[in-house]
């Protein structure tokens, strides 16, 4: 009998956490809870998996992250800024994105020469930019709208290295750190 | 009383998805025939690890009904490739050629954007390619942009090309 009493309230214990008071208001809560995460993880806060080199040291392989999609609500993107960016800017969510930083902005002239990025004739200061760098390549002039976006790691060939231009609606968010 | 509500809100649920699905699935629309058969795509360009050198060549030349007899495919990928690919004998050698010499090979044809005619025969779609190669850690990804046509009920691709995401 004694033993009885004891594993009754113990057992009322664990079903009111697992389950609460109520099992129907339980069930609408789980299912307010899984949508709003749903909504949250796929507008607001995006989870990504970092995969490729082009931004290291910044950014390691395999690295767990969330896109901020709110990012640019306010402000438009700004120079320095790492972006994640769509392949196809008509994807609304996209399963895959590019992370780059942009480092020029509309209406600039982007060039490299001897491994420095050029912003309209000047010598960008780039202390995020790790490795050696050769890359050298002709002034290109951003339209309206229009940012180059390049990965940190610049050791890699310029061939091989995803950059260029995105347009404003390419750019997603900003990685959250 | 409540509790046979909510069990009657779940089932008129259910049985509304059931018949969403039921209709999808009988009455496809156009746009997911071409859905339908982009996948199939990836999955027959995908090499199997161990997949005999027949069923290599087999999955080849079943590669190629998925485009027309006079498709082309067009392959820019600055400083890596460039080549152009006209009609299926063409692409047969080249998909023979890339499948010989790899082991695996996993291929995926991620967000999909399918844009009909309005004549209902023609469409255009863009999608990212994502090919992942034994031994890379890294996915080759690549955006591509096809036309298609309807032959005979059925949807191929009439010209193919890489598109740059950056340009």
């Amino acid at each position: 009998m004694q033993t009885v009493e004891a594993a009754v309230p113990q057992a009322g214990w664990i079903r009111r956490v697992l389950i609460g008071r109520d099992f129907k208001l339980t069930l609408v809560r789980i299912v307010i809870w899984v949508a709003l995460l749903w909504v949250l993880g796929r507008c607001v806060l995006v989870p990504v998996r970092v995969n490729g080199i082009s931004m290291l040291p910044t950014y390691q392989q395999e690295g767990r992250n969330f896109v901020n999609r709110l990012a640019y609500v306010f402000h438009e993107p700004r120079r320095g800024d790492v972006v994640a960016i769509r392949l196809d800017p008509h994807v609304r969510f996209p399963h895959l994105l590019y992370l780059k930083r942009v480092i020029g902005l509309p209406g600039e002239t982007i060039s490299f020469q001897e491994g420095h990025a050029y912003v309209d004739g000047e010598q960008l200061d780039e202390p995020y930019v790790k490795y050696p760098c050769h890359w050298a390549h002709e002034p290109l002039k951003l339209g309206p709208g229009e940012y180059y976006v390049v990965g940190d790691n610049r050791s890699m060939a310029w061939e091989d290295h995803e950059h260029g231009i995105a347009t404003r609606g390419q750019i997603v968010g900003q990685p959250i750190w | 009383m409540v509790k046979r509500w909510f069990l009657r809100l779940v089932l008129v649920a259910v049985l509304a998805a059931g018949a969403y699905w039921a209709w999808q699935f009988l009455f496809p629309n156009q746009e997911q025939l071409i859905r339908n058969e982009l996948d199939s795509l990836a999955k027959a360009a995908s090499i199997a690890p161990g997949e005999s050198a027949l069923a290599r060549l087999a999955k080849a030349q079943g590669l190629t009904t998925y485009f027309t007899t006079n498709a082309q495919v067009v392959v820019d990928i600055p400083g890596r490739i460039e080549r152009t690919l006209n009609g299926r004998e063409e692409l047969l050698e080249a998909a023979g050629g890339a499948r010989a010499s790899l082991h695996s090979l996993n291929v995926k044809l991620l967000d999909v954007q399918v844009l009909l005619g309005p004549d209902k025969q023609s469409a255009d779609a863009s999608m990212t390619l994502e090919a992942t190669m034994p031994g890379e850690s890294v996915p080759e990804v690549q955006q591509v942009k096809a036309s298609l046509t309807k032959v005979g009920g059925e949807w191929l691709i009439q010209h193919a090309e890489t598109v740059r995401a950056l340009r």
